[in-house]
């Protein structure tokens, strides 16, 4: 089964057979944070990076606030804070509008603060640039996938941080 | 999820008209069939306005600024955007610059005629940037746009999302996303 994480969701869960992706990122962010020794993992469609009119309903929605309402819903999975590592992917500046700056940047530069706050390594980062791309976690293997229109899939995830048995204690994604 | 608002549909509808004539004229075929959706539509779902997953296509954008304030973005699915710069550039295809360049000039061309007739017509300014040509994704590319109005604090935006039709195949999509001031003058509810 294949979940699409649309602006401001997020997808949380344990080695279930399911694709989770986040089709055509560009300012946004994609961003999954996983622990492969619990097979457990969470996927968030970041839009901007700052809290605006005081939103606090919608935490996977900024870039302030994503790292650690994952983190939480993480170890509700059972994983461990230090054994979390993070996929980060989009953050393009595919349009400008002057008045706005570079929400991409500063979307990239606040997710990436906020890993470090929270102790989070950075397994891979495919940020930047003008391009779309589309990011894929695979929550049966642990596997993150990125792809961009007319060049072939990328595999982020070293076999190392692949998930070790598959299906195992499978629990579906929630939001 | 998306309501009807109380639109002025037929401006709108012969603001089309001329900006469907004016791409006839560029392309010598007839885009003057067009069907037109007005709808307010939750931010969350503009990246999947042109249809599912993110479709290859290019793109003339432009932040209109001025009393008719607003996005208005010009959309080629790609291959038919290939055919159509093949024919205007008579098959020199191969300088991206100049890929990039005839599509800005078609989405000049097109969105001057639609803001033209709505500036004459509601009697306000309307100043469109220079384009941005992007050949990218449909989902990217709205999804940044879907990026812009949340940082300016809007959740949900009236949009015009017209394709002009040319017996079957080379169809484009004009999306126009009017701004706060438009809609006032407009008479629109966002």
């Amino acid at each position: 089964m294949t979940i699409s994480v649309g602006l401001g969701q997020y997808v949380c869960g344990k080695a279930a057979d399911e694709t989770w992706v986040i089709h055509g990122i560009g300012s946004c962010i994609g961003l999954v944070l996983a622990d492969s020794s619990a097979r457990a993992a969470a996927m968030a469609h970041v839009v901007l990076p700052e809290v605006i009119n005081g939103d606090l309903a919608h935490p996977a929605k900024y870039a302030e606030t994503v790292v650690p309402f994952l983190i939480e819903r993480l170890m509700e999975l059972g994983a461990s804070s230090r054994a979390l590592g993070a996929y980060v992917v989009g953050g393009a500046q595919m349009l400008t509008v002057a008045r706005l700056g570079d929400i991409g940047r500063r979307n990239v530069e606040t997710v990436l603060e906020s890993l470090k706050e929270n102790k989070v390594r950075v397994f891979e980062a495919r940020v930047g640039g003008t391009i779309g791309r589309t990011l894929r976690w695979e929550a049966a293997r642990g596997r993150a996938v990125v792809s961009r229109v007319g060049h072939p899939d990328e595999v982020l995830t070293k076999p190392v941080h692949e998930y070790k048995e598959v299906g195992e204690h499978a629990t579906g994604a929630r939001r | 999820m998306s309501h009807k608002p109380q639109w002025p549909a037929q401006v709108i509808e012969d603001a089309l008209v001329q900006a469907g004539k004016a791409l006839s004229t560029l392309a010598e075929r007839s885009y003057e069939r067009f069907s037109v959706t007005l709808s307010v539509e939750r931010i969350e779902n503009l990246p999947g306005i042109l249809g599912p997953g993110d479709q290859p296509v290019y793109a003339a954008f432009f932040e209109v600024v001025g009393a008719l304030s607003g996005y208005l973005l010009l959309v080629f699915p790609r291959d038919h955007a290939e055919l159509l710069i093949e024919k205007l550039l008579d098959g020199e295809t191969g300088d991206d610059q100049l890929v990039d360049s005839a599509i800005g000039e078609v989405g000049n061309v097109v969105s001057s005629a639609f803001l033209n007739y709505l500036a004459d017509w509601l009697e306000a300014q309307a100043a469109p940037t220079p384009p941005q040509v992007v050949r990218d994704g449909s989902s990217a590319l709205l999804g940044t746009i879907a990026g812009f109005l949340a940082a300016e604090g809007i959740s949900r935006a009236p949009v015009v999302h017209a394709r002009l039709a040319q017996g079957g195949d080379l169809d484009v999509y004009l999306l126009w996303l009017p701004g706060t001031s438009t809609l006032e003058i407009l008479g629109v509810e966002g």
